[in-house]
């Protein structure tokens, strides 16, 4: 097996787990896994506070932090269109495969979905085979990333609830959390639409 | 349609990625000045198995990934050894120009005032020869011999001639080291440097000086190319990089190789070469000499530094003689710096991952630091007047005989400081080690 990131063969360790097919295959080497730090739980609701958006979101976990390493390797991922590198994190979603939570992954515009030519959310959940279901729609192709802090916070909501969530428990899924705006604007309007619970899991806490 | 013409001639390039507006190539697309290709290219080559039956149209990779693409709305496949110049996939096209020819009106002129050595002088014009019989020539020079001065006459030939010349090689270093002195010698031509990052010129150079990784982005583009230190990591491990010296020369081009270190690939398929055994400055190549530092490894893992390795350190410390000390592993490397550094703390370590590697080769040379610790990275394309080296483990594999002489090579390049010690400290002497020091020995002997 070749690493994905380095490229450089590497040898995994047996394990009874490994044998009787209860882990799956390690796509990276240990000097790059090694390279990924795991998020610290931070404080995400003070912004919020005040707001029509305080207390939209349940509860919010995100896997890795934002760290230099983890900035290249997503930016080969989501904007040199590097599909196969989800495969990396295959083990940090597969758990969500028994969860009686309804998936719903933050979906991108249907233009932006044809230049990128992949989800890059969405491609988390497909490679640990866990099924999801689109709920949402983006309506308008804007991005948060050049906006600041106050201009997050205060924008519009980009997104509509296209089918019933009526009781549902939702678990989103997101690839960034920086402001947490995306995230709140959804849990809003999925409440607002009958939801019961709203929470998240991203994979990286910038 | 100059600019467009002078950008894309000879250069394979993503449609959707050039300086110009998507509707301008369009056109030219239709006027067929343009010729878009498909990023993902059938294989002709019917006996190989099904697998394998596509290819990057740009790297030539067969290992291609599968996707469902939103864009096409299928399965799509897209090529990952090449995805950091953009990503090649099935429903990308790749664009050459096939339009009128570029006319390079450029007056070139040549303006050189050094001289070369006999020797040079000799090799210099085998190879002019070479060119001009349009034949392979290998010019197999040692360390220090000089062997870039001896490419300029062929090169200012070349040019005159208005034909397209590269000057290709695989390490970055050397291209940064080598694009100012061909600027100075050829003040009038048009030079590119081309490499990981440069700045991007829309204007057509005559000479282009890159990295072999960059050629991927050309076709049938140059005349003759020259492939300095054909034998450096990683050229002659990656088949890409071949590829692509190969896709952009033009069909009958030829290409030359220099180096000090041929392959008996290389010497194989070369139809001439020459030979340069001396040093420019007529002074003898550093010849090693073996010191056993028994299980050095054990001992740097042991926070010592084994005793031969300090001794040697100090020495060179109170001469004040900057030094460099060769690493089998980056590793290792880190361990055994804060060894070091208990001697003098502004020993620091470089490797190829290191962001301020050019710095801190800047500061040994300014001698603003006494010494580096470094992996194979440095082995090649440093001048540092004075230096003396170490290798720590040089029994290891990855010291294979050609890395060994290159670091060697590293020793008393300057007419100032012709000699300096080159030591190699080893768990056990290796073949390789046998083979570096007597291919050296052997070099001394055939000087006149």
């Amino acid at each position: 097996m070749n690493c994905l990131i380095c490229a450089t063969p590497f040898l995994e360790a047996p394990s009874w787990q490994r044998l009787f097919m209860m882990k799956q295959f390690e796509t990276i080497c240990e000097k790059c896994k090694s390279k990924f730090e795991k998020a610290t739980d931070k404080e995400h609701e003070t912004d919020w506070i005040g707001t029509i958006y305080e207390g939209a979101l349940d509860s919010l976990t995100s896997i890795y932090s934002y760290n230099k390493w983890m900035k290249q390797i997503y930016q080969q991922y989501k904007f040199q269109h590097d599909v196969e590198l989800a495969k990396v994190f295959t083990a940090d979603f597969s758990h969500l495969k028994k969860t009686e939570h309804l998936i719903v992954p933050v979906p991108l515009h249907q233009e932006m979905l044809k230049v990128r030519t992949f989800s890059q959310v969405e491609q988390l959940l497909v490679e640990a085979n866990v099924p999801f279901t689109q709920v949402l729609t983006k309506i308008t192709n804007s991005s948060q990333v050049k906006k600041s802090k106050k201009e997050r916070v205060t924008s519009e909501i980009n997104f509509t609830v296209c089918a019933d969530v009526q009781n549902q428990t939702i678990l989103l899924v997101d690839d960034l959390y920086t402001t947490g705006t995306t995230l709140r604007h959804i849990a809003f309007i999925l409440k607002k639409a009958g939801a019961q619970k709203v929470s998240a899991i991203t994979l990286i806490r910038a | 349609m100059k600019e467009v013409q002078e950008f894309l001639s000879g250069r394979i390039w993503l449609k959707e990625q050039t300086p110009f507006p998507l509707p301008v190539i369009e056109e030219f697309i239709h006027k067929s000045f343009i010729t878009p290709h498909k990023g993902i290219q059938p294989n002709n080559n019917s006996r190989i198995n099904q697998n394998e039956k596509s290819q990057c149209r740009r790297c030539g990779s067969k290992k291609l990934t599968t996707f469902q693409c939103a864009k096409c709305n299928g399965p799509c496949r897209y090529c990952r050894h090449c995805i950091r110049m953009g990503r090649v996939s099935s429903c990308t096209e790749l664009i050459t120009w096939s339009g009128p020819l570029v006319e390079s009106s450029c007056q070139h002129t040549f303006n050189w005032t050094g001289t070369l050595t006999s020797i040079q002088a000799k090799a210099s014009s085998e190879l002019l020869q070479s060119v001009r019989a349009n034949q392979s020539h290998l010019v197999h020079a040692v360390c220090g011999a000089g062997k870039t001065e001896l490419l300029f006459p062929a090169i200012f030939e070349l040019l005159t001639r208005g034909q397209r010349v590269c000057v290709a090689t695989p390490r970055t270093d050397v291209v940064l080291e080598l694009a100012p002195r061909f600027q100075q010698v050829f003040p009038s031509t048009i030079i590119h440097p081309l490499y990981g990052g440069s700045p991007m010129n829309t204007n057509y150079a005559q000479l282009i000086i890159a990295t072999t990784h960059q050629l991927l982005r050309f076709e049938k583009a140059f005349d003759v190319v020259f492939v300095d230190e054909a034998d450096a990591f990683p050229y002659t491990v990656d088949e890409a990089l071949q590829f692509a010296v190969q896709k952009a020369k033009k069909k009958h081009a030829v290409v030359h190789y220099i180096t000090a270190t041929p392959s008996d690939e290389l010497v194989k398929q070369a139809t001439n070469i020459s030979l340069i055994s001396e040093r420019f400055h007529g002074f003898s190549l550093p010849v090693p000499r073996f010191d056993g530092l028994w299980n050095y490894n054990k001992h740097i893992k042991k926070d010592k530094l084994p005793q031969k390795l300090q001794k040697w350190t100090k020495q060179c410390l109170i001469k004040t003689q900057p030094f460099l000390i060769f690493f089998p592993t980056i590793d290792l490397m880190e361990l055994a710096l804060p060894l070091f550094q208990r001697f003098h703390e502004e020993i620091v370590s470089v490797h190829a991952e290191d962001e301020n590697r050019k710095e801190k080769v800047m500061k040994l040379r300014e001698k603003k630091i006494p010494g580096l610790l470094t992996t194979t990275i440095l082995e090649r394309g440093i001048t540092i007047p004075n230096v003396q080296v170490a290798v720590v483990g040089a029994d290891e594999a990855i010291f294979t005989s050609s890395a060994l002489i290159q670091i060697g090579g590293r020793v008393g390049r300057s007419i100032e400081y012709p000699t300096g010690d080159l030591v190699f400290f080893h768990h056990g002497i290796s073949r390789a080690m046998d083979q570096s020091k007597s291919t050296i020995s052997s070099h001394n002997a055939k000087r006149v």
